[in-house]
């Protein structure tokens, strides 16, 4: 539509009445330039409105539809007028925009709307006096509609007013108001300031980290896949649940074997456990169908090393032609995890980590409270060295190597106050050139005047030497670093020691971690997913 | 009837959040080719920061609704979304439990392995990059990286997961009876 056929709408008019538009000083205010657009209702009587006697009057021929594109050229108006009109506008943002957009520098968009506390007298939708209204408005609603349609770097509010001049406050809600009872703003179009674009930038700002050093990271990140997890819902009609161990294990799996039928109600329960366990198990009442695999003997823990294979075959021969859709080692330690993978499964579940077993699709990690060591480290600066020189990291010898019929004393560490029991003591003791043995001593030990000694060699990072300390009883030791008689003393870095002891740790109780395992698994298969790449 | 999008541009950490305009691009996507209404959700305080998405886009097609709704009725607007568009957060969590479908956008500061939504119909994307995993705290401008891992996740990656949710509605999720059958031992 071009501006003539606009312009065919075009009119005077003045409207007598109490409206913001009606007060000569707000008028001159903000309305008193050369072009000003005001802009109306088709079909708004002609009686209403504002004395805007020279104003380009542009009547929106379907305001829901069409309020946002003006014939106008960008900042071509000193002010726009929009009284009354915003109510009637689904597309309030557009419409706010286009208003604002033909708007100059340091124009004035004014805008009325009636008031929900003053026009309508009422808490929602909709209007009781003109079902066409789309919205009720209050100042913190015309303005949230405002910060929605417009940058907020590009205005600022002028004038802001609920207009109730001679507002009848007797008047009861179901009768039309008298008085003014509409809201009105102006906003003041601004020059955006240089810096606007930065305020609105991204929240992840993009050149920030160029001035900071990496402390964690790579420096670069190199590209890998952007994978897809989905939701990948499938009911589990066949279960296999292993627990091959003795009467006590089972006896504290049976909380474990109740959650997993719980979990999987309708599934066909296969247990495989030893013979000695089937008639608990026949009593537990849960299972479909019950194989005996006597992996252990009945008395004893371990299984021989060398019977392991052999016996993985008589497994996977007792498996085969079987497939399920889930398995589940209830075993704690990891022996079994070979004949779990065993099974031709959907989902394997068991403890231990997928480093560990590869087999595991669902596995429970945990921290094992008999196997557990608390540790302690004594840094190097508690020893003293007469061969080496301590330096921020370590004490290092990197004079020559040299034969020593006698021993000499490399490091003499401090007394250090141990408890009872079995102590591994792991030496970080690193030969710069050839591989050195040392001898250690330790002195203190209860009992007895004679140094312990040990003689350890060093030679690769990551594999530092130790050996182990049993005390009787608590004691106060000291340890000692010395070349071997009739040995080397050769070039080392030592950056100190550490011990280790077996801790009794108040941890989770073997019945709580097959526990746990059952309602994991059950939570898992609750929500199934996939793991897919997308592509690039 | 066209679909209804609901989409949380926020979590707790900025880290953890996909940009803004990622999402806006999204939002124009669903808007585009599902004919969606598209309401975004966040807090009062989050409302400008939304408003950099709406703004420009019809007012009758895309809600800010950020700071107006009790957690309760963003619960009901949940319910009645088609698809919910989340960052590895509450409102993500609080979609997958309702069973609505998911797309999580993942940083690779978490491991979605340990945080994914647990639901019927989620889609996690996670970025894999040699930084994953690296526990970046909260500042974005910690990651040397300029938070490449949640960057490269495209806008078209997002509605493609949206599309598929919302052009296969979901299934009644029935809940399971205790088990009652009696039991054959062998």
């Amino acid at each position: 539509m071009n501006v003539s056929a606009w312009r065919q709408n075009v009119g005077a008019t003045a409207t007598p009445g109490l409206t913001r538009l009606n007060d000569p000083s707000f008028l001159t205010q903000f309305l008193s330039g050369e072009r000003i657009l005001d802009i109306r209702r088709t079909g708004q009587p002609e009686g209403l409105g504002a004395p805007l006697r020279h104003a380009t009057r542009v009547k929106l021929i379907d305001p829901s539809r069409d309020g946002k594109t003006l014939p106008f050229p960008d900042d071509s108006q000193d002010a726009v007028c929009s009284d009354r009109m915003l109510q009637y506008i689904a597309d309030y943002r557009g419409a706010i925009a286009e208003w604002f957009r033909v708007l100059r520098v340091g124009g004035f968009l004014v805008i009325t709307v009636p008031h929900q506390f003053l026009f309508e007298r009422k808490l929602s939708l909709p209007s009781r006096f003109n079902a066409s209204h789309q919205r009720f408005y209050t100042a913190a609603s015309l303005l949230l509609e405002i910060e929605e349609a417009l940058d907020p770097l590009s205005y600022r509010v002028r004038f802001l007013e609920d207009n109730d001049t001679g507002f009848d406050y007797a008047k009861p809600p179901k009768h039309a108001p008298s008085g003014s009872c509409e809201l009105v703003v102006v906003l003041e179009k601004l020059e955006r300031p240089a810096y606007a674009d930065d305020v609105l930038a991204d929240a992840l700002p993009k050149s920030m980290a160029a001035d900071r050093v990496p402390v964690l990271h790579t420096a670069t990140a190199a590209d890998g896949p952007t994978m897809c997890i989905r939701s990948a819902p499938g009911e589990i009609q066949t279960l296999a649940v292993m627990k091959l161990d003795h009467r006590g294990d089972f006896i504290l799996a049976k909380p474990a074997l109740q959650e997993l039928r719980r979990r999987f109600p309708s599934a066909a329960l296969t247990l495989i456990c030893g013979s000695w366990n089937t008639a608990d198990a026949k009593a537990l009442g849960i299972c479909d169908e019950i194989l005996t695999f006597d992996f252990f003997s009945e008395a004893g823990a371990s299984v021989p090393s060398q019977r392991r294979g052999q016996i993985l075959r008589v497994f996977a021969d007792l498996m085969r032609g079987r497939n399920f859709d889930l398995a589940v080692d209830l075993r704690v330690d990891p022996d079994t995890r070979p004949l779990l993978a065993e099974i031709d499964a959907t989902q394997r579940a068991g403890f231990g980590s997928p480093e560990q077993h590869s087999c595991l699709d669902i596995a429970l990690p945990f921290v094992n409270p008999t196997m557990t060591r608390r540790w302690r480290t004594i840094s190097f600066d508690q020893f003293r060295s007469s061969v080496g020189k301590q330096d921020e990291t370590g004490i290092v010898y990197a004079g020559r190597s040299y034969f020593a019929p006698m021993p000499k004393r490399l490091l003499t560490g401090p007394r250090i106050a141990l408890e009872a029991g079995v102590h591994i003591v792991e030496l970080d003791i690193l030969p710069t050139r050839e591989p050195l043995t040392v001898w250690i001593d330790v002195r203190g030990l209860p009992g007895s005047k004679i140094p312990l000694t040990h003689f350890v060699r060093a030679a690769l990072p990551g594999s530092p030497p130790r050996f182990e300390l049993y005390l009787g009883e608590a004691a106060e030791i000291a340890i000692r670093i010395n070349s071997r008689p009739f040995g080397f003393v050769r070039p080392f870095s030592f950056k100190g020691c550490r011990l280790f002891k077996r801790g009794e740790w108040q941890g989770p109780h073997q019945q709580e971690l097959m526990y746990m395992l059952a309602s994991m698994v059950g939570l898992r298969m609750n929500n199934p997913y996939k793991v897919s790449e997308l592509p690039s | 009837m066209n679909p209804r999008v609901v989409i949380a541009p926020f979590s707790n950490q900025l880290t953890r959040n996909w940009p803004i305009a990622h999402f806006r691009e999204l939002a124009i996507l669903c808007g585009k080719q599902l004919y969606a209404t598209v309401e975004f959700v966040g807090t009062k305080a989050q409302r400008h920061q939304v408003n950099t998405i709406v703004r420009g886009l019809p007012a009758d097609r895309y809600f800010n609704r950020c700071g107006l709704l009790s957690w309760e009725q963003t619960g009901a607007l949940i319910r009645s979304a088609a698809c919910v568009v989340s960052n590895n957060s509450g409102i993500g969590h609080y979609a997958a439990e309702l069973g609505v479908p998911l797309v999580c956008v993942f940083a690779a500061t978490h491991s979605p392995y340990e945080w994914i939504a647990r639901g019927p119909h989620v889609s996690v994307l996670a970025r894999r990059t040699s930084c994953s995993l690296c526990g970046v705290g909260d500042r974005p401008t910690d990651c040397p990286h300029d938070m490449r891992c949640l960057r490269d996740i495209t806008p078209q990656q997002a509605f493609d997961e949206v599309r598929r949710l919302v052009d296969a509605p979901p299934a009644v999720v029935e809940i399971a009876p205790a088990h009652t059958a009696a039991l054959s031992v062998s």
